[in-house]
């Protein structure tokens, strides 16, 4: 409503639905308009791209870890982790017990944490009510296209602005408003949308992520979340729906044929849900909607990062503010265990906060 | 993506001294190493244990077993020295190894050490020792399989180093990357600084002096003792350097005369919903679980006349190997799911459309690998493999600019182009 009232161009409105939506402001929720002027707009013009592709934003925390001593285990699930006495002493990760010295801090979603890996034993029976009645997505569901291409899209809307060619993310196969708002309806509502997407050639700005002359896109696609479709129809959506997006970027982008496309891949909830555990393929690890935001997310009692057992806390995107990549999660839950164990505080005294 | 098998585990002092296993890296060393199916529905299994290995060889032919097993002892017991010989140590001329050998009177201690090796090839190395066809043709897949081509002469010179340690194939658990990250994690931890995903341009000179990095972004690093290049000699001294730095014989010498391996590999890396379960085990169960599988190479003339093929830039029926890392390393695949990796032995170039020609053959080529593999085993039908992609000898060349023509082993491997041959003789010091 809010974007409604406060812009009138067709085009405007239909882009700022979509970008709304990816930053988890759902279009017919109530209370998301605040969110939707303090949250999104400033961060409008700030998008980057980090060179290298986002693993080296991985990588360079790595670094910093490493040269703190810190020792990352990987390639291991972690099974349990240990309650004695009401207190987190430790976790389970392929078979091996690691014992903690002062805490631990899960980085799953809260529902995976508490009945997965404490268990409902440990918990008492509000816990394992509020648990239970976490969420996850539609909010946050998305599917990655990966298009390997000869040429980088050249917008027939070129002749009206060059810098389209150039732009770093580009909506493409929505008609207006209107349709922007029913394709995120259907996705909401676990029907598979028509195709269209947000995408962006990277290449286009780090050679590193093509080989010279050649270009890599990616995208998102709104779909439904992972329990709305069986295996087979997933796998048939990985089939044919790059294809079917194909044509609606070709009729804006003519060079964009079949020819011009090396080789795709489309990344999927599913397949999400199976690889890193995003459950539904939720990236935020748990639904963006009023009652599980802000100061009730990921549930009242548990929205200070600590949770009932004693020496467990939550770091992850099912605590606030949610999922993307910001670090605010890791970073809030941080300043609450400082606090609480007397460590050094990460505000320094250039910042504030 | 490539380095599968870790054959020097607890040999090469680096694992020890750089404490990969303290740094998260897991070895599993696979009880069935590696096996060859053959057409006549035999197979013939090498074994972590040296015993079993040999009496599964004497299934084909009890002298080659006894042999093979004078030829491991021996070899196995001169794996201390050859490596502290001639590979961990700045290394000695061809003439020095000669005169050092002689001087160790190898000619009277040992049956299959010679100085005579320099001027053999593998092939006859083994045509001299051994008798059965198919023992032969899986100890020369094996050394092709380390890059020593079997028809290649001098190269028996370093083949009882291959055969020494057979047995000491081992897997990194979660993948070779989990090295990777181990020797990352002790150099941070160190206090070094790794840059990812940055293109070094050039080679900061001064005064003659190497000081510094330049990367491709345009960031300058300073060096503050040397700079040590680990990629090809192509790139450090025709691309990082000018010539008017590097001098022009150099120049010329690295642009005309390093060598590169004639041949070079075509992988397909595959997502499967069952493990391969081979014709052969009514001859050896056994072959169901061994980690690389030669898929019928029977003969050394099979593989010497894929080589022929090969290096004349055209395609050979495959006969890929087969590796199910998923059988001896669980954290590979979801459970009930496996992966594997089919190696092929290919041109770089193809003799009609070069390496370009890889883009449109790649596909059709992993096909025919997968159908070879089905070949052996029936039960990997289609509904089996859930995905699969191809890793071509251009991809490698791609990817790793530093495998020059997709150069695996930076180098040909050969006589000429070892110890301190290498690359050239001029740089075979690790220094210009
Ligand atoms: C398709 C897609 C596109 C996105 N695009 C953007 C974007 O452009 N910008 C943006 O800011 N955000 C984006 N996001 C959101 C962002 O990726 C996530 O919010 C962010 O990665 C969360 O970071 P994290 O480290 O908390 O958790 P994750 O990145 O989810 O990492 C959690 C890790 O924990 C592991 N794990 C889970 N359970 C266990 C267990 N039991 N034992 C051991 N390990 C476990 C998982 O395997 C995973 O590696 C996107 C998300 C998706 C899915
Ligand atoms: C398909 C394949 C299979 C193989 N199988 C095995 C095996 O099973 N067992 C085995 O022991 N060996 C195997 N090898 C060989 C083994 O991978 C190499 O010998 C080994 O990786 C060499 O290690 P390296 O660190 O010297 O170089 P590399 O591993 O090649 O690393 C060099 C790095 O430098 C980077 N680079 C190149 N140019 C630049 C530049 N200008 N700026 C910045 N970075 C640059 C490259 O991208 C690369 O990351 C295989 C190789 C291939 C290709």
């Amino acid at each position: 409503m809010v974007i409604d009232e406060l812009f009138e161009t067709p085009e405007l409105r239909a882009l700022m639905y979509r970008v709304s939506v990816e930053w988890g402001l759902p279009l017919d929720t109530d209370g998301t308009g605040t969110d939707f002027l303090t949250f999104l707009m400033w961060t409008t013009a700030n998008w980057k791209l980090v060179y290298g592709g986002t693993h080296s934003l991985a990588k360079a925390m790595t670094q910093a870890c490493y040269r703190e001593g810190v020792d990352l285990i990987e390639n291991s699930l972690v099974e349990r982790v240990i309650v004695e006495d009401g207190r987190a002493v430790g976790v389970v990760a392929r078979g091996t017990e690691y014992r903690a010295n002062k805490l631990v801090a899960s980085n799953a979603d809260v529902r995976q944490t508490l009945l997965g890996l404490v268990g409902e034993e440990h918990l008492s029976d509000l816990w394992v009510k509020r648990a239970k009645a976490f969420r996850y997505g539609p909010s946050h569901v998305l599917g990655t296209p990966m298009f390997c291409l000869y040429e980088a899209p050249d917008y027939s809307s070129a002749r009206w602005d060059p810098e389209i060619n150039r732009c770093f993310y580009t909506a493409v196969g929505y008609e207006g408003p209107e349709d922007m708002a029913r394709y995120i309806r259907d996705a909401y509502s676990g029907t598979l949308p028509k195709p269209a997407a947000g995408v962006w050639v990277n290449s286009l700005w780090d050679p590193a992520q093509a080989p010279k002359g050649r270009h890599s896109a990616t995208g998102w696609y709104f779909l439904p979340c992972a329990s709305e479709l069986s295996a087979s129809e997933w796998a048939d959506v990985r089939e044919t729906f790059n294809d079917r997006f194909l044509d609606a970027w070709q009729a804006l982008a003519p060079n964009m044929t079949r020819d011009n496309v090396i080789a795709h891949k489309l990344y999927t909830p599913d397949q999400m849900e199976r690889k890193v555990m995003m459950r539904e393929g939720d990236f935020s690890h748990g639904e963006f909607v009023p009652d599980q935001q802000g100061v009730n997310r990921p549930f009242p009692e548990a929205s200070n990062y600590l949770t009932e057992i004693d020496g467990l806390y939550l770091c992850g995107p099912s605590t606030f503010p949610g999922g993307g990549v910001h670090a605010a999660c890791g970073y809030n839950a941080y300043k609450k265990i400082a606090a609480d164990l007397d460590l050094p505080s990460p505000v320094d005294n250039q910042r504030s906060y | 993506m490539h380095a599968n098998y870790h054959t020097f585990v607890d040999m090469a002092p680096p694992v020890a001294d750089l404490e990969v296993r303290r740094h998260g890296v897991e070895y599993v060393r696979p009880d069935v190493q590696m096996a060859s199916v053959f057409d006549d529905g035999t197979a013939l299994c090498v074994y972590a244990d040296i015993d079993r290995t040999t009496d599964a060889m004497a299934e084909f032919s009890p002298t080659d077993a006894a042999t093979f097993r004078r030829l491991y002892d021996e070899a196995h017991g001169f794996v201390d020295l050859l490596l502290g010989t001639l590979m961990y140590q700045p290394p000695l001329s061809v003439k020095e190894l000669t005169k050092a050998l002689a001087t160790f009177g190898v000619e009277e201690r040992s049956e299959f050490l010679s100085v005579k090796l320099r001027r053999e090839t593998i092939n006859e190395f083994l045509d001299q020792h051994f008798t059965d066809d198919r023992i032969k043709a899986h100890l020369a897949f094996h050394g092709a399989v380390c890059s020593y081509t079997n028809d290649v002469k001098g190269l028996a010179i370093g083949y009882p180093l291959l055969v020494g340690k057979i047995n000491n194939w081992h897997l990194c658990v979660g993948g070779s990357h989990r090295l990777a990250h181990a020797l990352w994690r002790d150099l941070a931890q160190h206090g070094g600084v790794m840059v990812a995903d940055a293109e070094v341009e050039r080679i900061l000179v001064e005064d003659g002096r190497a000081v510094g990095v330049r990367l491709a972004s345009g960031h300058e690093i300073a060096a503050r003792k040397l700079v040590a290049s680990t990629v090809s000699a192509e790139q450090t001294f025709l691309e990082f350097m000018d010539e008017s730095v590097v001098g022009e014989e150099l120049s010329t010498r690295v642009r005309n005369d390093v060598a590169h391996k004639d041949w070079s590999l075509f992988t397909v890396h595959l997502a499967m919903s069952a493990l391969p379960e081979y014709t052969a085990p009514k001859f050896n169960p056994d072959v169901d679980r061994a980690w690389v599988v030669n898929l019928g190479i029977g003969s050394t003339g099979h593989l010497d006349s894929d080589w022929e093929t090969i290096r004349a830039g055209s395609l050979v029926d495959p006969r890929p190997n087969a590796a199910v890392n998923s059988l001896y390393d669980p954290t590979d695949a979801p459970e009930g799911f496996y992966t594997a990796i089919l190696r092929q032995f290919a041109p770089f170039a193809l003799a009609d459309g070069g390496e370009g020609a890889w883009e449109r053959m790649g596909r059709w080529y992993g096909h025919r690998c997968i159908e070879a593999w089905r070949r052996y085993a029936p039960n990997l039908t289609d509904d089996t493999l859930l995905d699969w992609e191809v890793f071509t000898p251009q991809d490698i060349a791609h990817k790793l600019p530093n495998m020059v023509k997709g150069d695996w082993m930076m180098g040909e491997i050969s006589l000429a182009n070892m110890l301190d041959q290498r690359p050239l003789p001029e740089l075979g010091q690790y220094r210009p």
